[in-house]
């Protein structure tokens, strides 16, 4: 199983709703094989700096090779290309 | 027009390497050494961002956090802190009253910072490995 976490200061509706479109549109595209978490930094900062984020929001890839998109994450094909996930 | 970006910090040398790093030829930039007077720019002139030192004596980055919504609910603030800082119990209290906002984990590395603006006001572009680290 491939994660993709989401982290977040808090819960923004409008990331929320973004990391929800990007995994309708890779599991339309790749099946079952990813997981996705969400994360708020303020209550999880130890995975946040595991996963060198240094800032909200950004998704990450976290299987290698490790990738990464950091601020506005609303366009969800350029999200996808970034993770290399298309 | 340029884009108008806010940095307050109580710091001077901070707000100066944060301006040079972001780069005053692509942006806008104003800068605060406190909380109050952060509050009285952005009264008289919005900014399109604003990135707030968490960590400010009198008006410190939450309490000015909270004013700033007041004024203005949308304007993307970036909170200024260290993935440790005590002053998190702070920032809970304003995200359980709903109250939008972002956070940067400092030491920053200058590349990450460029990125982070651009991306924020202009839309994503290819993330970068890594540099040099602001403070």
């Amino acid at each position: 199983m491939q994660v993709i976490r989401l982290y977040m200061a808090g819960k923004s509706p409008v990331w929320m709703n973004a990391f929800d479109r990007l995994q309708k549109y890779l599991v339309a595209g790749q099946g079952p094989r990813l997981s996705f978490e969400t994360i708020d930094v303020l209550d999880e900062p130890r995975a946040a700096i595991r996963d060198q984020v240094f800032a909200t929001p950004t998704i990450v890839r976290a299987f290698p090779p490790e990738a990464r998109l950091i601020g506005n994450i609303q366009d969800t094909a350029r999200v996808a290309r970034a993770l290399g996930l298309t | 027009m340029k884009k108008r970006i806010l940095i307050v910090d109580d710091e001077p040398p901070i707000r100066k390497l944060f301006a040079r790093t972001i780069g005053t030829e692509n942006y806008a930039i104003r800068a605060a050494a406190s909380g109050v007077e952060a509050l009285a720019l952005l009264k008289n002139d919005p900014a399109d961002l604003v990135l707030l030192d968490l960590n400010m004596p009198e008006l410190d980055g939450a309490d000015t956090l909270a004013e700033i919504r007041k004024i203005d609910q949308a304007v993307p603030v970036f909170i200024i802190t260290s993935f440790k800082d005590a002053f998190f119990d702070k920032l809970k209290i304003l995200r359980d009253a709903g109250i939008q906002f972002e956070v940067i984990n400092k030491p920053v590395e200058k590349e990450h910072l460029r990125e982070l603006v651009e991306s924020v006001l202009y839309g994503p572009g290819d993330q970068a490995a890594g540099g040099e680290q602001c403070k």
